[in-house]
């Protein structure tokens, strides 16, 4: 369980593994903090709730990584993992974990955005993979 | 969803500039055209750039070919330097993967009085100044904007920043559409974004955005060059970003609407990033009005930041220091234009991304200064190499819907060029050739190193080759400031 980054000639993938949904997500928020802090390293310090809306899971992937983005921009706060679970109504509920955002210390990627572009999340009984690649 | 890939037998070389691809599936609404000389069609072969080609192709409504211009790499959905135009007037489709995420990102040229002796002498100087005027990096931004100054950007673009004492008349003239679409709808840009672009109006962002002082260094059309104002040994500033995180957050939040609308349109494409509506649905007009207001938003982000160089340039040589707009040109767009379809005029949905706009003279949307010439075009290089000002032709407007090239065109992925370089080589590899560089980011700056692109020459010679552009000026970099 764990992720890793993809090549692309101008942007950058994410493979993100976990024995469940929930674990995915967690790595995929762990990946998109690696490409943006790069070797400053995100910390889960602080706990901030979030719930997640999506047609369809790979759709929930997007906003929650759009999430990210957002509270990055907006709030200067840089989310290092997940800790989510689906609720009866289909939602993904549960908080982000991160910490302030810290120029001096995070120099990583910029990234623009999460695409759909070859986006996939695979359930089968070994777990969870979930592919995203993210705008730069 | 799975790559496309395209059968050999379905690519042709057609001569020395162009390659068509056949349709070879059934969705397919037309051929893949790529302009590419055979040097520059090995990079386009080693990543997914034809088959993302051949992806677009079965857009619903396609008229003619999809395209790729000669610094065409792989994209998301679209390949970047993908044109592709729909049928405006009857089922064509409109997507916002064809414009992408940084809704009108583009250049604009700025002339100097200044001479290259004047601005080597004092350039260290001129890229701190501007590095401390113009907010750079992640999400850094301006001062905040009220929620109707906001509203005002949107509907207004570079007009609005003028009318605020951003800039003079002249400005929003020479920008392509006046600096401005008039479909915009403030109310169509959601929260969300809007709050990602209230507090960033005026800043530079990351990536592969610059400001960058160059010297004009051949002119090899007089009238075009003197029509833009521009001579040999004359100081010139390029100016590339786009509409930062409000433009992001307007594509995000479409894409993601389109999906559902797909469903009830009962379209299908071959990636989720390539989701579209039909241009008259309720979907399609909703997110032409979102672009056209973070379009705007960009073009009055270019505006605040040429007040931004021009302030700097006055600190550093004076207050009757000359700094006019030549043009400013997006080539991250949708746009609805008139062309001549088989022998017939309509009303097409014009895609460009990663690919400017290319007017020929005497078109009816250029600017008086230009109708003589054709519209200017901005070819940006690499850090380290020349760029070039072309003009558009009439070849252009009869193959290409009036497009060409956006670029060099990146040839080798941002890891592989952190792991072949340092920031500090890059810097010094610059100085040598005679260029100062001010960065926000060392990481950045190991992923824009010259080497990571294609040859800006090659890509400029194809588009010569092919008719698409004339050469106007050759330009070469004294001093760049990167996001």
């Amino acid at each position: 369980m764990g992720f890793r980054l993809l090549e692309h000639t101008a942007d950058l993938g994410l493979e993100a593994r976990g024995t469940d949904l929930g674990g995915a997500l967690d790595q995929a928020v762990a990946a998109l903090a690696a490409m943006l802090a790069g070797a400053g390293q995100a910390r889960p310090r602080e706990r901030r709730p979030v719930t997640i809306t999506g047609e369809d899971p790979e759709a929930q992937v997007v906003a929650l990584l759009d999430e990210c983005l957002f509270r990055l921009e907006v709030h200067g706060w840089l989310a290092a993992g997940a800790s989510l679970e689906r609720d009866a109504e289909g939602q993904l509920v549960g908080q982000l974990l991160g910490e302030p955002f810290d120029p001096a210390r995070h120099d990583g990627t910029a990234i623009k955005a999460i695409t759909w572009h070859q986006l996939s999340l695979v359930e089968s009984p070994a777990g969870v993979t979930i592919t995203v690649y993210v705008d730069c | 969803m799975k790559p496309i890939d395209v059968p050999s037998s379905a690519v042709h070389r057609i001569d020395r500039w162009r390659l068509r691809i056949d349709p070879f599936r059934p969705e397919m609404n037309g051929p893949g055209l790529i302009f590419a000389s055979e040097h520059l069609q090995k990079a386009l072969m080693r990543d997914g750039t034809i088959g993302q080609v051949a992806g677009v192709a079965t857009l619903p409504g396609l008229v003619g070919a999809s395209m790729a211009m000669p610094d065409a790499h792989q994209g998301y959905g679209f390949p970047i330097g993908g044109v592709a135009a729909t049928d405006a007037e009857g089922d064509g489709v409109i997507s916002p993967g064809g414009v992408g995420f940084d809704i009108n990102c583009g250049v604009r040229l700025l002339a100097t009085d200044l001479s290259v002796r004047q601005a080597r002498r004092r350039m260290r100087k001129l890229l701190e100044e501007i590095f401390r005027q113009v907010p750079v990096g992640v999400g850094r931004g301006g001062g905040k904007l009220s929620p109707r100054q906001l509203d005002g950007v949107l509907r207004g673009g570079a007009r609005w920043a003028v009318e605020q004492g951003h800039g003079v008349d002249d400005d929003a003239l020479h920008c392509e559409s006046g600096g401005a679409m008039p479909q915009a709808d403030a109310a169509a840009v959601s929260k969300r974004a809007k709050a990602r672009g209230a507090g960033q109006l005026g800043s530079l962002g990351a990536g592969n955005h610059f400001i960058e002082f160059q010297v004009v260094e051949q002119v090899e059309n007089g009238p075009a060059a003197e029509a833009m104002g521009i001579a040999e040994g004359q100081v010139v500033v390029l100016v590339h970003t786009g509409s930062r995180g409000l433009g992001h957050q307007v594509c995000t939040d479409q894409v993601s609407l389109m999906q559902s609308a797909m469903k009830r349109h009962g379209l299908q494409v071959p990636d989720r990033q390539l989701a579209c509506a039909p241009l008259h649905s309720d979907e399609g007009q909703h997110y032409l009005a979102a672009m056209a207001a973070a379009a705007n938003y960009a073009w009055a982000n270019r505006q605040l930041i040429t007040q931004h160089v021009r302030r700097s340039v006055a600190a550093v040589f004076g207050d009757d220091t000359r700094v006019q707009l030549v043009y400013d040109l997006a080539h991250n767009i949708a746009k609805i234009e008139r062309h001549t379809v088989d022998g017939r005029e309509r009303s097409l949905c014009v895609h460009r991304k990663g690919a400017t706009r290319a007017f020929a003279a005497g078109h009816p949307d250029l600017p008086p200064r230009y109708q003589a010439v054709g519209q200017p075009v901005f070819i940006p290089g690499s850090m380290g190499t020349a760029s070039w000002v072309l003009v558009g032709t009439p070849q252009a407007m009869t193959e290409s819907w009036g497009s060409v090239c956006h670029g060099a065109g990146r040839a080798m992925s941002r890891t592989a060029a952190r792991k072949r370089t340092r920031a500090d080589a890059v810097i010094t590899d610059l100085k040598q050739r005679g260029i100062e560089v001010q960065a926000g980011s060392k990481k950045g700056l190991c992923e824009e190193a010259p080497m990571a692109y294609k040859d800006v020459e090659a890509v400029v010679e194809t588009v010569v080759g092919a008719g698409l552009a004339r050469r106007v000026a050759r330009l070469k970099p004294l001093g760049v400031v990167k996001g």
